[in-house]
């Protein structure tokens, strides 16, 4: 199996360097076979590297431990999921997985343009084969998952304990994937500098793989604060650590591209502008990468440092270098077809939305780095911690969610005075009401205070979008379903937006319950001992022991009774892993509801049976996941052909929809 | 056209500057952590006082052992490093005894049976107390194990060592202090 | 236009969403109240890195040293100092990196102001940019001749058309004399 997987990863490496290659000569010498040829590259690299794949997950789930990567991860006892989800959990089987996901996306993009695009295909082909080239070089000759140990041990390590768990199913593909993803944008804009087809080509081919991107980054982001939550028993999903950070920076700059990219596509404007966004957020996903895979920023999450740090930096600095070079050079020809009409237009606002987004992205960076350039500068150490990031980023975020309720009703070129304050009056009411109650019910934290009013606002400007929408239709005759489907299905791209930005609301209405009225007790408890925080009643059962094949688990069970009503038991538990006792794995015990989760870790225990224990009520907290879930099902409706888009001809599909409404 | 400073000229500029300085920090960053951490660092600080008692259950505090050099050491059971340097220590205690210096092992962030099965296993004749709220160990700012401060005769701490000391280092820092 | 059945809408959207706002106040509120010792530990130890740890603070680490040092923290309190006094207890033992954020003073003020003047970098550029924008109108600049201006002129017209049956603005719809 190793020797199969190594000659596919070498094969892979030989036809994607060919293709890169290939492509761009076919197209500049006119030679249809090389094109051609260059195309079949592409299905055989992804043919190639999916082998690869096989041959690991093939070598994982046979529990071939005469593969080095094979034994250090995995064990017998583990589960045959987790076993196989085992395969990129270290750094050779994350990259060949980054690999893999970018092979399986170039085949797609290449497959669907290739007839469409003949004039951006070759060099959208030469820059993914060209990422695909270095991803390979390192599996082949770096550090590779292949490499055979030279006895076979009867059993293997197992996973760190950390890992042991089922967010390791989701987070990690979904992260890798979602970095993966942004090379297609990129691809695409390299691909318009190199030919200097600079005109919306390019944006409009990737409309749909930006969004896609984002989404799958979104979600990796969002299942990774979901698994940090359940597993790390500290009571949180976020730490800004730089490692979270590192994956959040693409996201950022992605999303503020999303929507200065709707600017060029309504009026032809900030085109050097969304070329830069999509260079920068390809390099921040690289960037990602590289903290993850060097050690070089101390993290929670640098696994381990390695060779691969500077190979890593190397692409980094040639990727980032050439694209700002070809910006750079094509700089004379990207000239705005149009001009702003006023500052009170949405093209202004999403502007503003762009400055506020990158700005919080550089903090960000700049919080994340800053440690590395004060003690590579001055040899200070120093620590930036989640303070420094609720300090700098909390108001920006407040900035960027109003804006997300001002901007989409603000008309693009030019609005009237009368006009937004008709628009925005009843929000602003609300948002009023909101703030004014919620100081005679007894909310002193300000900047809570402010975070609420401000959701209230914009979840005002929503549902009046929608209800405006509705109304219309249901004024022509339809039911209230039938209206709302029809109104989405007819501007997908609109009304996914505003299901995010619903989904965004809650999320930082989950934030701010979370993180302003979050209680913690610390105590140690005895058997029928009663614990009380925030409306719970919680009594400590008595500590158990469990084993299982590689773990022993202590385990804490605890009834937890609200106002003298019994409402279940939860279990905290810590997990002893084979191989790895001195690192427990935490099980939080946890009861989730839709006003706050009560939270337990067990800390500790004595002989005496008495258990120490760290008990939090999180307010909202489920809210987080509701919201997170209304993101994705609002970036599916998005990405969704809307119906004037299928493929009758447009005007004719226009008039009757316009009819059928009218 | 060349020398005019439009915005776009400038944003480029920035553009450029700002990425160069990113990747001389990065490159930096990775040069840097090849070097090996520093194990000793001199410092010059009054040393906190303690007041403990001993695994034989006799009391010690650095008030009583004023006007002589001290050797403090910081040590767990589950230490590996702590199990090298325990002959060493030993060794250059018994060396040195004779001028007045004073080594006192300070157990932190242990159990007591461990701990007293890691005296049975390495007999240092010197004392010995438990820390178990690790307060005398935050109050030196001790963060890994083991961690040795010496202490001259004015109650100084002159120098701190983070790892397992050899015996030549013990010996040569020792006489720093009993000087 | 506007005839056709009665619209029930904003009666009870208004409703649902004052109701959804009320009840997650009452929530909050609830939360506000916590033992005041509690909540000052608690805030303390969040100030203060761990210092065994890679970026987690005291609060979160689940190390022992962590442990010891919310114990001390809390055992401070109930002695009666005030937390500047506890934080600087500990930044003088661990050094200014044992907080969790730099100090806003000396030399790591400027780490604060880096990205607040980013920030305002940006909204100054931004607002020349569209000074400049609006005093040069453009070159050839007639209606969208952006990308899809086909279609986006197409969907501008549907819009348009949906907003002045909905009666909602939309500034064709004011100045069309039609509506």
């Amino acid at each position: 199996m190793a020797d199969l997987g190594i000659i596919a990863l070498l094969a892979a490496l030989v036809l994607s360097a060919y293709g890169a290659v290939a492509a761009v000569v076919g197209h500049r010498r006119g030679i249809a076979g090389l094109r051609l040829s260059s195309q079949r590259a592409v299905w055989a690299t992804a043919a190639l590297v999916t082998l690869a794949v096989a041959a690991l997950v093939y070598a994982f789930a046979t529990r071939d431990f005469s593969i080095r990567y094979v034994a250090e991860r995995s064990s017998r006892s583990m589960s045959l999921p987790l076993t196989i989800a085992a395969f990129y959990s270290g750094q050779a089987g994350s990259l060949l997985y980054w690999a893999w996901t970018l092979a399986l996306f170039t085949a797609v993009v290449i497959w669907r343009g290739r007839h469409r695009l003949p004039n951006l295909v070759p060099y959208v082909t030469a820059t993914l084969l060209g990422i695909q080239a270095f991803l390979l070089f390192i599996l082949g000759f770096v550090t590779t998952p292949f490499e055979q140990l030279p006895f076979t041990p009867a059993d293997g390590l197992g996973l760190n304990p950390l890992l042991n768990d089922g967010g390791m199913l989701l987070h990690p593909p979904l992260l890798l994937a979602g970095y993966a993803s942004w090379s297609i944008p990129f691809a695409f804009a390299m691909a318009a500098l190199l030919t200097g087809r600079l005109d919306g080509e390019w944006v409009r081919a990737t409309r749909r793989y930006a969004l896609i991107a984002w989404m799958i980054l979104g979600l990796g982001n969002l299942v990774g604060a979901w698994w940090a939550y359940h597993v790390l028993g500290w009571g949180g999903y976020w730490g800004w650590d730089p490692v979270e950070n590192a994956s959040f920076l693409p996201w950022l700059t992605g999303t503020a591209y999303l929507h200065s990219v709707m600017i060029q596509e309504r009026r032809g404007m900030l085109k050097i502008w969304n070329l830069a966004l999509i260079i920068l957020t390809f390099n921040l996903a690289i960037f990602g990468t590289f903290i993850v895979r060097s050690g070089v920023i101390s993290s929670v999450h640098a696994f381990s440092q390695s060779a691969v740090g500077p190979y890593y930096l190397g692409f980094l600095a040639f990727t980032l270098l050439s694209a700002l070079g070809l910006l750079t050079y094509r700089l004379p020809r990207l000239r705005a077809e149009n001009q702003i009409d006023s500052f009170l237009s949405r093209e202004a606002f999403f502007l503003l939305n762009n400055v506020v987004f990158l700005g919080i992205a550089f903090a960000t960076l700049w919080g994340s780095i800053y440690p590395l350039i004060s003690e590579v500068v001055s040899g200070v150490k120093v620590t930036v911690g989640p303070p420094y990031y609720n300090q700098v980023n909390g108001p920006l975020f407040v900035v960027l969610i109003a804006l997300m309720g001002i901007a989409p009703l603000t008309p693009w070129r030019r609005a009237s005075r009368a006009r937004l304050v008709a628009s925005f009056a009843g929000p602003a009411t609300l948002a009023l009401v909101v703030a004014v109650g919620g100081v005679v019910a007894g909310l002193q934290k300000p900047p809570a205070l402010v975070g609420v009013a401000v959701c209230a606002f914009v979840v005002g400007t929503i549902v009046m979008e929608f209800a405006r929408g509705v109304r219309t239709r249901w004024r022509a005759g339809c039911d209230l379903l039938g209206a709302t489907v029809g109104l989405v299905r007819a501007n997908p791209r609109r009304y996914g937006g505003y299901l995010i930005h619903l989904g965004v609301v809650l999320i930082a209405l989950a934030v701010v319950g979370s993180r302003f009225y979050q209680t913690e007790r610390d105590v140690t408890l005895a058997p029928g001992e009663e614990l009380r925080i925030g409306p719970y009643q919680v009594t400590f059962l008595g500590l158990s022991e469990e084993v299982v094949p590689g773990q022993r688990i202590v385990v804490a069970p605890l009834a937890v009774r609200e106002g003298g009503r019994y409402l279940g038991e939860v279990s905290a538990e810590k997990a002893y892993h084979r191989n790895y006792e001195n690192q427990p794995s935490t099980r939080v015990g946890l009861l989730s509801g839709p006003r706050d989760d009560l939270y337990v870790v067990l800390t500790g225990w004595d002989e005496t049976g008495r258990a120490g224990f760290v008990v939090f009520v999180n307010p909202l907290v489920m809210w987080l996941w509701i919201g997170g879930a209304l993101l994705l099902a609002g970036a599916l409706v998005a990405v969704a052909p809307a119906a004037w888009e299928q493929h009758v001809p447009a005007a004719r599909r226009v008039a009757g929809v316009v009819r059928s409404v009218g | 056209m060349i020398g005019t400073l439009t915005p776009r000229r400038a944003a480029t500029g920035v553009a450029w500057l700002g990425v160069a300085a990113l990747l001389i920090v990065l490159v930096a960053g990775l040069v840097r952590q090849s070097r090996p951490p520093v194990a000793s660092i001199r410092t010059d600080r009054i040393a906190p006082g303690f007041a403990l008692t001993t695994f034989d259950g006799q009391p010690l505090s650095l008030a009583s052992l004023a006007g002589r050099p001290v050797v403090v050491n910081f040590w767990a059971s589950w230490c590996v490093p702590c199990r090298e340097e325990a002959p060493a220590l030993e060794r250059v205690w018994q060396e040195s005894r004779d001028r007045g210096v004073v080594f006192v092992g300070i157990d932190i962030q242990d159990t007591e049976p461990a701990a007293r099965a890691f005296l049975r296993e390495f007999r240092p004749s010197y004392p010995n107390a438990p820390d178990p709220r690790g307060e005398v160990a935050i109050d030196y700012g001790v963060v890994g194990i083991p961690e040795t401060f010496f202490i001259n005769r004015e109650g100084r701490i002159i120098r701190k060592y983070v790892g397992p000391l050899s015996e030549t280092s013990l010996r040569a820092f020792v006489q720093e202090i009993a000087r | 236009m506007r005839s056709g059945r009665p619209w029930p809408g904003r009666a009870w959207v208004t409703l649902i969403l004052l109701t959804a706002l009320l009840v997650l106040g009452l929530v909050l509120v609830d939360r506000a109240r916590a033992d005041d010792l509690e909540r000052e530990a608690r805030e303390i130890a969040r100030s203060l890195q761990c210092p065994v740890c890679q970026s987690v603070s005291v609060a979160d680490s689940s190390s022992e040293l962590a442990a010891q040092m919310r114990a001390l923290i809390r055992k401070k309190l109930e002695a009666g100092e005030p937390r500047e006094q506890i934080v600087a207890y500990f930044v003088e033992r661990y050094g200014d990196s044992v907080l969790t954020e730099p100090p806003k003073r000396g030399g790591t003020l400027a780490f604060w102001l880096v990205p607040i003047a980013g920030v305002l970098a940006g909204l100054v550029i931004l607002g020349a940019l569209l000074r400049g924008w609006r005093a040069n109108p453009a070159p050839g600049g007639v209606e969208p001749a952006g990308v899809n201006a086909r279609t986006a002129e197409v969907l501008r017209r549907y819009e348009e058309r949906v907003r002045r049956e909905a009666g909602g603005p939309s500034d064709i719809a004011e100045k069309s004399p039609g509506t």
